[in-house]
């Protein structure tokens, strides 16, 4: 499996290991009479965090496996790929985005529940490109 | 199968330099070896420019490296 590949199975992995506990625990908090904004915001910066630093050890990791690889500056064919996925990843964020404005229009969420939900459609569009790069991969 | 219109003989090339590996065809060109591979198998078309550093690999013309299937 090339490097690249690896590193973007390290996204997918570090980003659904972060924030999945954390929308879980978001929801929870959120949905409580008194929610607690202050421990969310915690919440959030602590997801953040922890999701560079596993993502940086999986990627650490993924260098260690393919030491030859990882040194190899991106050729064509993975540029190609990779702005293939940029793009699907784009046009993603930019759907969620608008989406997400629509409703925010249309209902009382809060300026809290608007955040994440902006959030979530980075997450998203994120693993959207990583999953772009990985199918490619695959593919050939 | 190849996926795309142009054919290639590099594998046939490769193996008439001395079986030479596409890990070192790959790093003689500048590319990833999965690249090699890719347009080995007709999966990936390579840019005129790799397709030209591929033929002086092999000291022949491009047409005889890489041929264009009208059908």
């Amino acid at each position: 499996m090339p490097f690249r590949e690896k590193k973007a199975w390290a996204t997918i992995l570090a980003l659904f290991v972060v924030f999945l506990p954390f929308y879980f625990l978001m929801a929870r908090t959120y949905h409580q009479p008194d929610p607690d904004f202050y421990s969310l915001i915690h919440l959030a910066l602590a997801a953040l965090v922890i999701f560079v630093v596993l993502e940086l050890l999986l990627v650490f990791i993924a260098r260690r496996m393919s030491p030859e690889d990882a040194s190899t500056p991106l050729d064509e064919r993975e540029q190609l790929f990779a702005f293939r996925s940029a793009r699907a990843a784009y046009i993603t964020l930019i759907a969620l985005v608008i989406l997400v404005t629509f409703f925010n229009i249309h209902a009382d969420g809060g300026n809290w529940g608007w955040g994440m939900a902006y959030l979530l459609a980075i997450i998203l569009s994120e693993i959207v490109r990583a999953t772009m790069l990985i199918v490619q991969y695959r593919r050939g | 199968m190849p996926d795309l219109p142009i054919t290639n003989r590099i594998r046939e090339l490769r193996a008439a330099k001395g079986d030479m590996s596409q890990l070192a065809l790959a790093n003689m060109i500048g590319v990833t070896r999965q690249t090699v591979n890719a347009i080995e198998l007709g999966k990936y078309s390579p840019s005129l420019e790799v397709a030209f550093r591929i033929a002086t690999v092999f000291k022949l013309p491009l047409e005889e490296v890489f041929q264009y299937q009208k059908n």
